[in-house]
């Protein structure tokens, strides 16, 4: 049945999955760019975004396009619906791996003041949660909520500790101040990075449950409640 | 405020001969609301409706258990069905106008009650066209026959004529199926104005109609109903995957 309609529902899928590989290099390179002083490499993260953007606007019409000729209800209205808030996401996630890239090149012909080592593993639990949100999004399942939640405590700590340690550098020398800056808003960027990446997955949990929760307002029973709830459904 | 139920069916089954129509239907409806049934056909939506002012009645194989409570009193009991229909009016899938003027279409039911007073009857006629949004179009030509009327204007004089009986409820069996855009608009801004005053019923097969219109829908399957609710939950969150499926235009 509907067998054009199911076509186009998949299409918007396939090419939410290719706007999220593209963001997901974007953030992964952005940090690689930071880490290796690479500023060719920061240069074709900020080209990138274009593709990003251009992604953005065409699924919005497709997605209009859709509501408007097929009348969309249920499951199907809160799979499109969503769209623009994933995709608004996305968006906003590649132009935070534009800032960083710029903030690299920046600071490339600067000798860092401490190693890399949070600011890497920040990157790395955001791009392991933006993975994870999408995945839940193209198989419509959210029994990882928890890991979710998890994911992005520990990118608000690790933010923190940034935060922390480069105030130490700035403190100890004025010289640091201009890097130490720089690495806090690098910081803060993957920060607001998780945080679009967990606004996904709550966007899923509204496709497959009905229901809209804000992670922030979760705590451990709810969790087990929530994640006990989905068992037995399933 | 709760709304008051002003139909309540319990446990209703009914049968054409040996063909069993509805199964066990527990329904609710409120007072001033319009309720939308939906289904696919033969889903016993129309019938469920009819059984509301008793037009079943005409069906002589029809055999009816359970209740249907019409303000708490059971309407298959000993009851005045003439009074139950002039209380529960129904409108037709297609525009029945009688072969008269528009005049004479409104003003003959009351007529038929016994009403002669010509200035009473010119202000029913007056009020009740007004009400169904067609006193500007048609009041130069009172006189004329209603059959000269457009398709969505007849079905108008059908809801106006329906409206004169001064009822409490209407039925509307698919009252837009056979008008175009335009004239499906009137009408379901006309139920959104006629529902403060009404309690309103409207069968239909189109699922943003009811979406638009109603308040709340029943979803009929196989002579059940699978899900009754709120009907911005029924097309965002329906709880049966049957209802889900029916909606997407997934059944089958």
């Amino acid at each position: 049945m509907r067998i054009e309609y199911n076509k186009e529902l998949k299409m918007i899928k396939d090419e939410i999955l290719l706007m999220s590989t593209v963001t997901e290099k974007m953030l992964s390179d952005s940090v690689l760019a930071l880490n290796s002083k690479d500023i060719e490499l920061a240069k074709t993260v900020i080209e990138r975004d274009d593709l990003v953007d251009a992604k953005e606007i065409e699924l919005q019409l497709i997605v209009s396009q859709v509501i408007a000729t097929q009348g969309p209800v249920a499951t199907d209205l809160r799979r499109l619906a969503s769209t623009y808030k994933i995709i608004t996401n996305l968006e906003r996630i590649a132009d935070l791996a534009v800032n960083i890239c710029q903030r690299v090149i920046e600071i490339s012909e600067e000798i860092y003041m401490k190693p890399l080592i949070d600011i890497p593993l920040e990157c790395e639990l955001t791009e392991k949660l933006l993975k994870l949100s999408i995945q839940a999004f193209i198989d419509e399942d959210i029994s990882r909520l928890r890991e979710v939640v998890e994911l992005e405590d520990r990118i608000d700590t690790i933010n923190e500790t940034i935060h922390h340690d480069c105030m130490s550098y700035m403190m100890e020398d004025p010289k640091n101040i201009h890097q130490g800056t720089v690495f806090c808003l690098i910081g803060s960027d993957l920060e607001r990075m998780g945080d679009h990446a967990t606004n996904i997955f709550e966007t899923v949990f509204y496709i497959v449950t009905g229901n809209y929760i804000d992670f922030n307002d979760l705590d451990e029973a709810m969790i087990n409640q929530t994640v006990e709830k989905l068992n037995a459904e399933n | 405020m709760d709304k008051k139920i002003k139909f309540d069916a319990k446990n209703l089954d009914l049968f054409y001969g040996d063909f069993q129509a509805l199964k066990s239907i527990n329904l609710n409806i409120y007072e001033k609301e319009v309720t939308a049934f939906i289904g696919p056909s033969g889903c016993g939506k129309s019938t469920f409706l009819r059984c509301l002012n008793r037009m079943n009645d005409l069906i002589e194989s029809v055999r009816i258990n359970g209740e249907i409570l019409f303000d708490g009193q059971d309407i298959n009991g000993d009851i005045d069905v003439i009074n139950l229909r002039t209380r529960v009016g129904m409108v037709f899938q297609k525009p029945n106008p009688f072969p008269m003027s528009i005049y004479e279409n409104i003003a003959y039911g009351p007529k038929c009650q016994g009403l002669k007073d010509k200035t009473k009857l010119d202000t029913i006629v007056q009020e009740s066209l007004t009400k169904a949004a067609l006193w500007e179009e048609v009041k130069n030509r009172l006189n004329k026959s209603a059959l000269g009327l457009s398709g969505g204007q007849q079905q108008r004089l059908c809801i106006a004529r329906t409206i004169a009986m001064q009822p409490e409820v209407i039925l509307m069996d698919e009252p837009t199926s056979a008008l175009d855009p335009i004239a499906t608009a009137k009408i379901e801004d006309l139920m959104f104005k006629l529902k403060k005053d009404y309690t309103i019923i409207i069968v239909t097969h189109s699922m943003q109609q009811a979406g638009r219109i109603s308040d709340k829908t029943a979803f009929f399957l196989m002579g059940e109903v699978v899900e009754f609710n709120e009907t911005p939950l029924i097309f965002t969150n329906p709880a049966d995957k049957r209802t889900e499926d029916y909606i997407t235009g997934r059944f089958g």
